[in-house]
């Protein structure tokens, strides 16, 4: 049984590996999701795995291209999938969790308890010796019930307002150019005053392409003083990379943290927000 | 020109489209949809070879023998 919080959702989200996946292939209160393209589930996906790609969990919005989707949206989605309020759902991708991380925000932005993530590429599975499919499951279609959570969703309303707040702290999981103001994707290049960096893919060890060790990654992420009594906001150019942020840090059991949809993407272009550079 | 392993992914497949088969290889499967192409700005070829656990002085290597059609 997992601890959830007084919002239904899961206290510390848990990873799970190739034997576990293995061990839950038939699990029917397991859903397993490919978080890949729709071009790449249709070429073999794990068997039983359905398709959430990236298409259908982002809107355009106020001229930014991939903005979370409304509470409607996701309920019908969800429900189409065959998704209940109380299943236990574990994704996967093969972008180190680029596309899961997004996911990951979405479902526990729209209150979903029980979200875990395959550590690393699903190319694992294969590397373990099992197989692809490409038979499709057969749905059946449930009535999902949403709860739409602010309280992981960071705006710029509300960074301004916390800009000085000890109790807040930013990450930014950009390039370190970008961080740097010397690559700028907009109008100004740099960072939110105060932001630490840590580039995202500092989260997966290489020689691997797992994520690191928990110790090493509340290390990293401590030493950049983003201690887990604070609220930490992740932020990007349009919030792919900060979700993976902010997936790493809820997998450490940080229990607050927002991710800056429009991120980058609206802070670097509009001139009441304040940008830093480095030298 | 060379492939370096500082070079963003996306370049290298903008530039040198015949070096899909060799990230396919190691498990980028479908570089050209929109999604995974915008993915591909976000690192480079070293860190690409690093999501997926490869060598990427070995990935440096093989993409420049597809540029070169060894």
């Amino acid at each position: 049984m997992v601890e959830v919080n007084e919002e239904g959702v899961i206290t510390a989200p848990s990873l799970v590996d190739v034997d576990w996946l293995r061990e839950h292939i038939d699990d029917e209160t397991v859903k397993i999701i490919d978080a890949r393209s729709s071009y790449d589930y249709r070429k073999g996906h794990v068997r039983n795995a359905i398709n959430i790609e990236l298409v259908n969990i982002i809107r355009s919005r106020g001229g930014l291209p991939a903005m979370c989707p409304s509470e409607k949206h996701m309920s019908d989605l969800l429900g189409s999938k065959g998704i209940e309020n109380d299943s236990s759902v574990v994704v996967y991708d093969n972008f180190g969790g680029l596309f899961s991380g997004r996911l990951f925000w979405t479902l526990e932005h729209f209150g979903h308890g029980d979200v875990r993530i395959f550590d690393g590429s699903i190319k694992l599975w294969l590397d373990a010796g099992e197989s692809f499919t490409k038979e499709v499951p057969p749905l059946t279609e449930t009535k999902y019930s949403t709860v739409h959570r602010e309280s992981n969703l960071a705006t710029k309303e509300w960074i301004i307002s916390h800009l000085k707040d000890p109790d807040v702290a930013f990450l930014d999981v950009r390039k370190p150019g970008e961080y740097a103001g010397k690559i700028a994707f907009g109008k100004r290049g740099g960072h939110i005053p105060g932001a630490v960096h840590v580039h995202w893919v500092e989260a997966i060890d290489p020689s691997t392409g797992r994520f690191k060790a928990r110790s090493e990654l509340r290390a990293m992420y401590e030493g950049k003083g983003l201690m887990p009594n604070k609220e930490i906001v992740t932020y990007c150019w349009m919030g792919m990379r900060a979700s993976h942020g902010y997936m790493m840090l809820r997998l450490l059991g940080y229990p607050k943290v927002r991710m800056y949809d429009s991120s980058w993407s609206e802070w670097g272009d509009v001139d009441e927000c304040t940008v830093e550079a480095s030298p | 020109m060379r492939i370096t392993e500082d070079m963003d992914l996306e370049k290298v497949i903008d530039l040198f489209p015949e070096t899909l088969e060799v990230l396919y290889a190691i498990g980028f499967t479908d570089l050209e949809t929109p999604p995974m192409r915008h993915a591909a700005k976000l690192v480079s070829v070293k860190e690409a070879a690093g999501l997926m656990g490869a060598d990427p002085e070995r990935l440096a290597q093989e993409l420049n023998r597809a540029i070169q059609g060894d």
